[in-house]
């Protein structure tokens, strides 16, 4: 959990799914949520039915106070974004009903007239700029960072925001306002909750779908449908009840069992016990690839992986089929690159460019004057990190080079390979933002906070760059193609797979998506969960 | 008496939350990488640590703590901003229930194989109490959880698996909830207390104003709930207050296996993102529970045993 580091290591990343922002469901069925009985051509839904779902319920109900990555799925039904994402990645109108970007250092953002927060207040142009401000200036902001390219917040008219940008870098926008930041929050319930906003039910007060009726922090959760959500329509269930699964000490089999029993209605959990879910009659059990990528990660500026020539040679020295067969249940996606195949950036150029050859893996070592090579990686000691780092330290012995397993405690596995750099590698997990130039960015630019090497790689910062400069998905999809290429081609990370997304449901629960995200940065939106009648 | 007792504590919290406080400076990591979120810069982070005075000397942060603390001033979650006494006071109710629970049952169970095996000692009703209580006392409180969740809840389906009903909600749900975590829990103690209560016993009856008792023409019975359990409860009742406060241990494990929302998770969720001010509220406040407990128990034992409670005021 928690609590754990919310991007790497921590594998209770697997735990959450984007079940609870799918449920928020701006959909493409055309049930009314009032009289609502049947969607065109989809079968009938309950409109009074309430999802109920174990999950590691956030620490407090605030977009920008929230740790967790994960906390964007539950924070997602109670305040709604400027921007939504469909599932395969494509930036579509929230809130915010268009944009542009005049430049590359100017946005734009065009909001939908009368929408309201569940409170009355109307959410205006006043009010983005006021829930942008806060991000920024909050001195608990977990999207400070993210925010300093934004230099000015103008407002033009009462539905029109222009944002001046420091650097032209207009094309993380989109991104950006499809997660927290664009979470906007009533500032009508800031001014009166002051720092306790997001910490009890009644202050935490957006323009979702839902509002909260019950919440205290890491505990009971629940919420309900408001009259007045401007996107009733597709909203498809009466509300949600989350209850905190605590990090799942004792496993998911007891919550499988009381899923079975009809306690709750859909579950996320790890592939470790999906053959107790799979048991289970009554229920649906669905995998797909995650953006929780498995990888060896390197620092290219620590011996021995300053030389390309073994960086290649540990690409080539690593089975990823075999590893996801052998850790993940065969129910993972063996990585080509730093992006899964379900991405809208992924190059399928890169495809079997490093097929498991340990000769070649020798050979590459011979052409850097070794005759073996050892180092120490860094591994989160829970159970599954330290299977893979075995099993990975097995495979590269072949290839003569011997890797030394060094475990910290996984919540502190980002501070010692990205601060601290005692070893030059770890094997661990990275857990993607939803758009390639966010998580690009972090890890693979000079500059980048979560590049250990803090090295240039000639060309790299310029392909990132342009990724940036523009809206245009087509365009920055380019830009992206290219840096995997180089990245894969320079070795500067060796990716292993993509870990299994497992969810289970009961045979009410409908309209689940094959594929999941550990993580989802914002609204999931189509199709839409709903419950049977 | 009771009030020197309570002002010895004092000291006793003190050294309690120092050594957290200085435990907690050998950590690998702060709260201030996590609470900078993700992405964020180094310099960010470093923000973050200056304005918590994460970085400033030990002692200075102890001090400004323990200066709010004595005011009631316990101070606020690093990640819910909540008042560490709201959060305290949302969730210790749910612990105290299960340790309550626990104790009864271990009552329940402990008392009658006790005294069983004392007046039996010797046949084969105290070596099957012996071999019970042994099977008890080497179990650990979360294996024993995780076998009675499959028989009960799983095969049987006559308890719930996990989670909690508030007593408020539903007084027969919240017993049902709190039933296999309290019997999990009780486990050692009942063992313990059939154990001590059997020696204790067993040491009484062999006493000459036991057979006096006997010769005069009393029921056995009598002799044993009257005479004998008075006499034997008091050491029994020093050793089981050190026992409940071990009791406070289990249950961190049993509410984790158990899905309930007590004190116990949120400790260790605190302890793992470093939310210091959390963990600093938890201790003192268990350190108190273990400090009452152990003057219940001398009280107890003075009630039963006028020279005891003699001899220590």
């Amino acid at each position: 959990m928690q609590h754990k580091r919310s991007r790497i290591g921590a594998a209770a990343l697997v735990i959450v799914t984007g079940l609870a922002a799918v449920a928020v469901g701006a959909g493409s069925g055309s049930g009314t949520a009032a009289a609502a009985t049947v969607a065109k051509g989809a079968a009938s839904y309950d409109p009074n039915a309430v999802l109920k779902m174990p999950l590691p319920t956030p620490q407090i109900l605030d977009p920008v106070r929230a740790v967790n990555a994960c906390d964007v799925n539950i924070l997602s039904p109670i305040y709604d974004t400027l921007i939504r994402t469909d599932p395969k990645g494509k930036y579509i109108p929230g809130i915010a009903a268009s944009w542009s970007a005049p430049d590359a250092s100017t946005f734009v953002l065009k909001l939908r007239p009368n929408v309201k927060f569940s409170d009355g207040t109307a959410l205006d142009a006043e009010a983005v700029k006021a829930s942008i401000t806060r991000g920024q200036t909050d001195p608990s902001s977990v999207v400070k960072t993210a925010l300093s390219p934004i230099s000015a917040v103008t407002v033009v008219d009462p539905t029109t925001v222009k944002l001046t940008l420091s650097k032209p870098v207009v094309g993380l926008m989109t991104s950006l306002f499809a997660g927290r930041a664009g979470m906007i929050v009533s500032p009508t319930a800031v001014t009166a909750a002051g720092t306790a906003f997001g910490t009890t039910a009644a202050n935490a007060v957006g323009a979702g779908p839902y509002k909260m009726t019950t919440f205290q922090s890491q505990g009971d959760y629940a919420s309900t449908a408001w009259k007045g959500y401007w996107d009733s329509k597709n909203r498809k269930l009466a509300g949600l009840k989350l209850t905190n699964t605590q990090g799942a000490t004792a496993g998911y089999g007891p919550f499988i069992t009381r899923l079975a029993q009809g306690e709750f209605d859909a579950l996320s959990m790890k592939e470790a016990d999906i053959a107790v879910a799979r048991a289970q009659p009554n229920l649906v059990v669905k995998t797909g690839p995650s953006e929780l990528m498995m990888q060896l990660m390197i620092n290219y500026n620590k011996a021995p992986f300053d030389n390309k020539a073994v960086r290649q040679a540990l690409e080539y020295a690593v089975d990823r089929p075999a590893l996801v067969a052998a850790i993940a249940q065969n129910l993972g996606v063996p990585a080509d690159g730093p992006l899964p195949p379900t991405s809208w950036a992924y190059n399928p150029a890169l495809k079997g460019m490093y097929k498991y050859n340990p000769t070649k893996a020798k050979a590459l070592l011979k052409k850097a004057g070794l005759d073996s090579v050892s180092f120490t990686a860094s591994v989160p000691n829970t159970s599954l990190y330290v299977q893979l780092a075995t099993a990975v330290q097995d495979m590269l012995k072949k290839s003569n080079i011997n890797m030394t397993i060094r475990q910290v405690a996984g919540q502190d596995i980002n501070t010692e390979l990205y601060v601290k750099k005692t070893d030059p590698a770890g094997v661990t997990g990275w857990s993607e933002a939803a758009d390639p130039g966010d998580f690009f960015n972090v890890k693979y630019a000079s500059n980048g906070s979560n590049n250990a090497a803090v090295t240039a790689i000639p060309g790299l910062d310029d392909l990132l760059a342009q990724g940036a400069a523009t809206t245009d998905q087509a365009k920055r999809a380019v830009a992206y193609k290219k840096a995997q290429k180089l990245i894969m081609d320079q070795a500067i990370e060796v990716p292993l797979y993509f870990a299994p997304a497992v969810t289970v449901a009961s045979k009410k629960v409908q309209g689940i998506p094959k594929a999941y995200s550990t993580c989802v940065d914002a609204n999931f939106v189509t199709p839409s969960i709903s419950m049977k009648k | 008496m009771v009030l020197v007792r309570i002002a010895a504590a004092i000291p006793l919290m003190l050294v309690a939350t120092f050594a957290v406080f200085a435990l907690s400076v050998f950590l690998p990591g702060d709260a201030a990488q996590t609470l900078a979120g993700d992405g964020a810069s180094q310099q960010r982070v470093a923000e973050i640590r200056h304005t918590l005075h994460l970085q400033d000397p030990l002692l200075q942060r102890y001090g400004n703590w323990l200066g709010n603390a004595v005011h009631g001033d316990l101070g606020t979650s690093l990640f819910s901003k909540t008042p560490v006494m709201h959060e305290i006071a949302t969730r210790w109710s749910v612990s105290a229930s299960l340790l309550l629970l626990a104790v009864i049952i271990s009552f329940l169970i402990g008392v009658p194989a006790g005294i069983l095996a004392a007046v039996y000692r010797g046949r084969p009703l105290d070596r099957a109490s012996t071999f019970a209580a042994t099977f008890g006392m080497a179990i650990p409180p979360f294996v024993l959880g995780i076998v009675l969740v499959i028989v009960f809840g799983v095969w049987l389906k006559w308890l719930p698996v996990g989670g909690y009903t508030p007593f408020a909600k539903s007084p027969v749900d919240w017993f049902r909830s709190l039933v296999l975590p309290a019997f999990a829990l009780s486990g050692v103690l009942a063992a313990t207390l059939a154990r001590q209560l059997r020696g204790s016993l067993a040491d009484v009856l062999d006493e000459e104003y036991i057979r006096t008792a006997r010769a005069k023409g009393l029921r056995g019975s009598a002799v044993v709930l009257k005479h004998g359990l008075r006499m034997a409860a008091g050491p029994v009742a020093s050793v089981m207050a050190v026992y409940i406060g071990r009791l406070i241990g289990g249950a961190v494990v049993v509410e984790a296996v158990f899905n309930l929302p007590g004190l116990g998770p949120f400790l260790v969720s605190s302890l793992l993102s470093r939310d210091l001010p959390v963990v600093l509220g938890i201790i003192p406040f268990t350190v108190l529970i273990v400090i009452l407990l152990n003057l219940l128990a001398e009280v107890t034992r003075g009630l039963l045993d006028p020279r005891f409670a003699r001899s220590a005021v």
